[in-house]
């Protein structure tokens, strides 16, 4: 159905739209955001999944073809992350440069114990595409660190012109971005409880990486999936029993399994935590720096809650 | 055997919570499926999942992406869409099914515009996509309420039931207050369907609402007793899948309906073998 849905919506607005062509094409709001942190103001971007949307299994519009045909850069994230990418570039014979964010990364293998569920819902009739790796390397600020000196290349290249604004601007994020992830580091550096925090889904691997906090998710990478009851239960004990300290929601969304999970257990969702997409509310986290500080911040009041006040079993 | 067939349920909670949304909606979709079948109209309540569609979206706008977002837009999507069809089909050389076929097309064009211009549509579409291992109280206390009326109306209405279903005809023509009791029976049709895509999700609903009525077909000859069956057949496969999907690790909704299938494929095998209950 979901199928048959978004092949409609694709002819309606093939109809519909027409788009100035932009030179730098993001796949997602994360990217976009750390794009225009660099590039001159002057150039034009666009973003295939704008924040508030689903990146994994999206299908794009005519006028994303149209950019992305027309784009100088196309900045993604690859490992699998945009399956309905690779398809998009195929067929629009784009000549773009293309600038992959998990380059260069040594990405995570997927921690099957404590992904449970991979089982495809079958409603969008893509296959699970991501393969073993973890590709939300985002979430490691290091990481975006090392791939914002590599658009700064890249742009330079591209953009020879205007090389002294691109360095600039460079420059100035990279100081607000160290300086943020010394804060972060800091604000989580004293919890004696360093998790495991339960997740919708295996997003956070890199950020327990960078953080050295433990999570533990409902599915796989992959958030369109249904964890089978016997996933569930198996959850259930292992909250019950005190292994997991705190759950929460994911982007601006409420996860019925979370809640479900907590009404259970007894364990508080103490707050949404931001992966994939950038907030659409108006007091979300709408910036990369935003986001991370916000998911700082809810994981650093979670985790120092003490586990004897937040299960009150214990 | 207590502890592979009852104690899953013992322990947790949203196994009972599963088990019992199944069985609710299994129960109250046993008329409607039963009505469906012998109509030809199968395959409706896929047209309704599309025709939802702008209804959801809309309500969603004004409570956000929330359960009551799906009843309210999608139940009375649902409601005037099947009521317009309805009133439509008399016209000569159009048939139900076309009529339907127009309006669920129309209703998710106008649907995918209006998600096209939000921002959050992607949370808005999950909604459609229920998981029954999360559902709410509140879920389960509205599928009480309606699977009480629609079993209630089924046994109050059971006579004239049966004659609209035999000869619609008829039925047209006996009933004074037709038009009341018809727009009575689409509110009670609407609410089920968007209870069971809100629990289940669109196609498993219709799994839910079709296969068990045909499992029991071979075996049974009033449509009372058709009824009945297939009411107890969805009990025993809400339990069957729910179950499964504790020991299989299998995803829940699906199991429900393979479930269902597997005492479809049983149903006519055996069928076969035994002369027919007449």
């Amino acid at each position: 159905m979901f199928a048959k849905i978004r092949v409609l919506g694709f002819s309606v607005l093939m109809l519909m739209t027409s788009v100035a062509s932009a030179h730098v094409v993001s796949s997602f709001s994360v990217l976009d955001d750390l794009v225009r942190r660099i590039l001159p103001v002057t150039v034009e971007t666009r973003v295939l999944v704008p924040a508030g949307r689903d990146s994994h299994g999206h299908q794009l519009s005519a006028g994303d073809l149209k950019a992305l045909k027309s784009a100088r850069l196309i900045v993604r994230v690859g490992a699998g992350y945009e399956p309905w990418l690779d398809r998009a570039l195929k067929s629009t014979g784009s000549g773009a440069s293309v600038l992959l964010m998990t380059d260069g990364v040594v990405l995570r293998e997927i921690d099957h114990e404590h992904t449970h569920g991979s089982h495809s819902h079958g409603h969008h009739g893509h296959a699970h595409a991501h393969g073993a790796r973890d590709p939300h390397v985002w979430l490691n600020p290091r990481h975006v660190r090392e791939f914002s000196v590599r658009l700064q290349t890249r742009l330079t290249e591209l953009y020879p012109e205007q090389k002294k604004e691109i360095d600039a601007r460079t420059t100035a994020w990279l100081a607000e971005l160290d300086a943020a992830i010394a804060a972060w580091s800091k604000n989580l550096h004293d919890a004696s409880v360093r998790g495991p925090l339960l997740v919708p889904h295996a997003a956070f691997g890199y950020f327990g990486e960078a953080f050295n906090v433990k999570f533990m998710s409902l599915t796989g990478v992959d958030s369109e999936v249904e964890p089978s009851a016997r996933q569930l239960a198996k959850l259930v004990t292992e909250v019950r029993k005190g292994q997991a300290v705190a759950l929460f929601h994911e982007g601006d969304r409420i996860s019925p399994l979370i809640e479900r999970l907590s009404r259970e257990t007894g364990v508080k969702a103490l707050g949404h935590l931001y992966a994939d997409t950038l907030s659409v509310k108006s007091d979300g986290p709408r910036s990369y720096l935003e986001m991370m500080k916000h998911n700082v911040e809810v994981i650093a009041r979670a985790l120092a809650l003490s586990p004897a006040a937040n299960h009150p079993k214990n | 055997m207590w502890s592979f067939l009852v104690e899953p349920f013992v322990e947790f909670e949203f196994m009972r919570g599963a088990l019992l949304e199944a069985i609710l909606l299994g129960v109250s979709f046993a008329a409607l499926g039963v009505a469906l079948i012998s109509r030809r109209l199968a395959l409706i309540g896929d047209t309704m999942s599309h025709a939802m569609l702008p209804g959801v979206v809309g309500a969603s706008l004004i409570f956000g992406p929330r359960l009551e977002a799906l009843i309210v837009g999608g139940g009375l999507m649902t409601f005037i869409l099947v009521f317009l069809a309805a009133r439509w089909r008399r016209r000569p050389g159009f048939a139900a099914d076309s009529a339907l076929a127009l309006f669920a097309v129309f209703s998710v064009a106008v649907g995918v515009l209006i998600a096209s211009g939000t921002r959050s549509s992607t949370d808005v579409l999950h909604l459609l996509f229920g998981n029954i291992l999360a559902v709410e109280s509140s879920l389960l206390i509205a599928s009480a309420v309606v699977c009480a009326l629609t079993v209630g109306t089924a046994l109050v209405g059971f006579r004239a039931f049966t004659v609209a279903l035999v000869d619609p005809a008829f039925f047209d023509s006996m009933t004074s207050s037709k038009t009341l009791l018809r727009v009575w029976l689409l509110l009670l049709f609407a609410a089920n369907l968007t209870l069971g895509f809100a629990a289940l999700g669109a196609m498993m609903t219709v799994g839910l609402l079709i296969v068990p009525a045909l499992a029991v077909r071979p075996f049974v000859g009033s449509l009372l007793s058709w009824i009945l069956a297939t009411a107890v057949a969805a009990v025993v496969v809400s339990y069957v899948g729910v179950l499964a999907s504790f020991h299989g690790e299998w995803p829940s909704g699906p199991s429900i309906v393979v479930s269902a299938c597997v005492l479809l494929a049983v149903g006519s095998v055996a069928a076969k073998w035994r002369p027919r209950v007449r």
